[in-house]
């Protein structure tokens, strides 16, 4: 009884694996199909780790989708136009901390609810992305030196899949060991208890926010690898399944607290069930409802507030 | 027998809150329940209110078995409760707290104000309570906030009224208020349970007693039976050692704090006094005079309108806690669940909140040495002898007493040279008590300055230098403890005049 309500979301997790092992034998449960589930979840993994710290300190920025968008388009467009890509590559994720920290310091000392101001700022971004792309894919004229990160592979892992275990261990690593993850962990839990602990509240909040702007944008440089071209709403899609993503993984462990790797379990539990529905040949429409039913399953069934 | 309770057990993960424990109350009793802190009253009165099952045991209101499912239940049995902590909806009015949950009256489909502040005022009336009942509650001091839950309490014509340690910083008159409203109670058939840590209200108030240690009931005794010493001895299972008074012990000449004319957006005007090194100055005065706004105004957590504060001499500027903190200024606020520890985060990690910089490791800077974040809880956890599992559980899962425990750990963990305590010994047990007496008293002989604000006026003369009146939001008189007596003190703070004491 006990062991569910602490470990549901887990042991669902294994039961969904088993699951599909038992309704496609052959092609579910293989380790090549395996790697290729983790390849499909990288990039939402990444970018929801941001999340993940912002869910935390109990914001939300709903401009993640916009700049990772941006960031995407910006390197692509920076190496057609003849820059390095490493140094396109620093811009764009320069550029990603920037609007983070422009986020932190609209929400913390304009005093606005991050909700609303994300939600403005993720509107002016997508309009500069459309601005600089005139409405546009990129796609000609992108290096193939560049295409290794999204489509290359070190010893058959796809470096994607690399990215996002480095990301997700220092993530981990900050959130559990450090002095800035535990000033995010007080800021979430109480603000005011926060600040007169001597803790300063607006900084750690630019903070959270300048590291979700830099995931967002590195996200968006890793599809444009991935793809090899950059459109503008190309990451349109992670708002709403990487904050699903951390909510479901707020079920995963103990305490009902956004973490880590719970936000990885997350990730992956959505990432088998679009992969086995898929492979059963269930229409997508259906795949989305089935991840929304989960999510609300998860938390009820654990009980978590946010 | 209105209320019985037999063979109550409740199991938490990991503790035995309670252990077959039997209860009861008569109509038109008051049945005192006491305990050291954690011992198992509030979850005892959880079980009443609906708001905790039972693992096991049966419950019987008027000989019949009862099942309280939830706070709804509790409610319409007749239950009413006053909660050790957070009994009211922030941003909610009093009047609004009040009738909350209940059909407000209405003229057409909209609240008639009118008719509710009416109801207001005569249930204000009826009790013989003063207070504000426009102000959203989080505006009002903790007394007044109080009142409100009497009130609200009150209001729905309770057969059983559970007070869980109402008197937390209340003084005496208004202890001695409440003890009416529960005298003309008793009148009414009202049942009546009183949790308390303080004996002497408990000899005024109660006709039988309960009392718990370590989840077990140890004895039910009336009154007629019980001495102070005896219930002591239940309490502790050992006989306290009580500190010796500081009398003789002097402080230094030299200025550790003075404030200058200082004047503050929260509406204190004119505040001027100093504190010597190694003074304890003790504040009182009654609620909402102003002691906690000028206790987080030298935080830096009011703005300052005028006049200047030094510390050692030296003119500071103290615009932030974090500010304040650096000039070593340390508070231990009032308001626990609002200032003072995160209900989400262990003990450990509320413990050191304000000393994570000082906790990394040297060569590693950033990343927390949790083996000495560890060793330090368990020190503090040892001094103050906070009852948990080990250092990782939660506050949120602590008893009141434990809490504030955590507060006054958190504060003493960082160094400072002068501490504020806003009444520290708020929901403590008698041996708790002492022992955080003992500890100031230390600090003080270490040279450390100290404010201990409080509304329990034998507190301040067991342990103070000097005592200072807070009156309106200013400062009302400052008197040497040994030169003074309660009676003077009580009669300034309600303006010179005794009729009401
Ligand atoms: N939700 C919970 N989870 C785990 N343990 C709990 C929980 N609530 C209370 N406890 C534990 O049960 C015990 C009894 O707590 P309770 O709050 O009833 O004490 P109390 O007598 O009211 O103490 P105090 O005088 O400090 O208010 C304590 O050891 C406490 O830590
Ligand atoms: N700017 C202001 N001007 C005048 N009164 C104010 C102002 N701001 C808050 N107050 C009032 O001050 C009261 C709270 O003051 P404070 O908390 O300092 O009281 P206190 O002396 O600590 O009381 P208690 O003994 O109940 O803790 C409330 O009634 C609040 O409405
Ligand atoms: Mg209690
Ligand atoms: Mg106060």
């Amino acid at each position: 009884m006990n062991i569910f309500k602490k470990y549901g979301t887990l042991i669902a997790l294994v039961f969904i694996y088993i699951g599909f092992s038992l309704f496609a034998p052959k092609t579910f449960p293989t380790s090549r199909n395996l790697i290729n589930i983790l390849l499909q979840i990288s990039l939402l993994t990444i970018i929801s780790q941001g999340a993940t710290l912002i869910v935390i300190i109990k914001d939300f920025d709903l401009s993640i989708a916009a700049i990772s968008s941006l960031g995407g388009v910006l390197a692509a467009g920076l190496m057609v136009n003849g820059v390095n890509i490493y140094i396109a590559i620093l811009i764009t994720l320069i550029i990603g901390v920037i609007m983070g920290i422009v986020n932190g310091l609209i929400v913390s000392k304009l005093n606005i609810s991050s909700f609303i101001a994300t939600l403005a700022t993720s509107t002016i971004i997508g309009g500069i992305t459309f601005w600089y792309t005139q409405g546009s894919t990129i796609f000609s004229g992108i290096p193939d030196s560049f295409l290794i990160f999204g489509q290359g592979k070190i010893w058959g892992i796809p470096i994607p899949t690399i990215f996002m275990f480095l990301i997700l261990i220092i993530t981990w690593f900050v959130l559990s060991y450090t002095e800035l993850g535990r000033k995010f962990y007080a800021i979430g839990g109480g603000p005011e208890v926060a600040r007169l602990s001597g803790i300063n509240v607006d900084k750690t909040r630019v903070i959270a926010f300048a590291i979700s702007g830099l995931f967002a944008a590195f996200t968006g440089i890793l599809l444009a690898s991935r793809l090899g071209s950059a459109h503008p709403t190309a990451g349109g899609g992670y708002l709403l399944k990487s904050y699903a993503a951390v909510f479901l993984g707020m079920t995963v462990f103990g305490e009902g607290k956004a973490n880590a790797f719970g936000t990885f379990v997350g990730a992956l539990i959505m990432g088998i069930l679009a992969n086995g529905l898929t492979i059963l040949d269930v229409p997508y429409y259906f795949q989305d409802m089935l991840t929304g039913v989960i999510i609300i399953i998860a938390l009820v069934a654990k009980g978590v507030k946010i | 027998m209105l209320l019985e309770m037999r063979n109550i057990t409740k199991k938490y993960p990991g503790v035995i809150a309670l252990y077959k424990v039997d209860f009861e109350l008569r109509a038109g009793e008051v049945m005192a329940l006491i305990g050291q802190n954690g011992a198992g009253k509030t979850t005892l009165v959880k079980i009443l209110a609906g708001a905790v099952r039972p693992s096991e045991g049966e419950i019987f209101l008027k000989g019949k078995r009862i099942s309280i499912k939830s706070p709804e239940v509790a409610y319409s049995l007749g239950f009413s409760f006053i909660y050790q902590e957070g009994g009211l909806i922030n941003g909610l009015s009093g009047i609004e707290n009040i009738f909350i949950g209940r059909h407000y009256p209405k003229r057409r489909g909209i609240i008639n104000w009118r008719e509710l502040t009416k109801n207001g005022e005569e249930l204000k009336k009826r009790f013989n309570i003063e207070v504000e009942l426009k102000k959203p509650v989080e505006h009002l001091s903790p007394l007044e906030r109080k009142k409100i839950e009497i009130l609200k309490a009150l209001s729905r014509e309770p057969k059983i009224l559970v007070l869980d340690e109402p008197t937390a910083s209340l003084t005496k008159r208004e202890t001695d208020q409440l003890f009416n409203i529960i005298k003309s109670l008793k009148k009414h058939g009202i049942g009546i349970i009183y949790i308390s840590h303080f004996l002497d209200e408990v000899f005024k108030v109660a006709d039988r007693i309960t009392i718990l240690r370590d989840g077990k009931r140890v004895a039910m005794l009336p009154l007629e039976k019980a001495t102070k010493d005896m219930l002591i001895m239940y309490e502790l299972g050992e006989e306290i050692k009580t500190f010796k008074n500081i009398g003789s012990q002097q402080f230094q000449k030299e200025k550790a704090l003075e404030v200058i004319n200082l004047s503050t957006s929260s509406g204190l005007k004119n505040i001027n006094f100093t504190l010597h090194r190694g003074e304890i100055l003790g504040i009182f005065g009654l609620g909402g005079q102003g002691k906690t706004r000028l206790a987080m105004t030298l935080m830096g957590n009011e703005a300052i309108l005028d006049g200047e504060i030094k510390i050692y001499g030296v003119k500071v500027n103290i615009s932030s806690p974090m500010g304040a903190l650096k000039k070593g200024i340390v508070l231990i606020p009032q308001d626990r669940t609002k200032h003072g520890i995160i209900e989400e985060l262990s003990i450990a990690q509320n413990l050191t909140l304000p000393i994570l910089s000082k906790i990394v490791y040297k060569k590693l800077p950033l990343v927390l040495n949790l083996k000495e974040e560890k060793k330090l809880t368990y020190k503090i956890m040892r001094e103050l002898n906070i009852k948990a599992k080990n250092h990782r559980i939660l506050i949120k899962n602590l008893s009141g007493g434990n809490k504030q425990k955590v507060v006054i750990g958190k504060g003493i963990l960082k160094k400072a040279c002068i501490f504020i305590f806003d009444e520290p010994t708020q929901g403590l047990d008698i041996k708790a008590r002492e022992e955080v007496y003992e500890h100031l008293i230390r600090l003080s002989n270490k040279g450390i300055s100290q404010i201990v604000i409080s509304s329990d006026i034998d507190e301040l003369f067991k342990i103070t230098h000097r005592i200072m009146v807070m009156k309106d939001g200013t400062i009302k008189n400052i008197l040497p403890t040994k030169e003074t007596t309660s009676h003077e003190i009580l009669s300034i703070s309600y303006g010179g005049n005794n009729e009401h004491i």
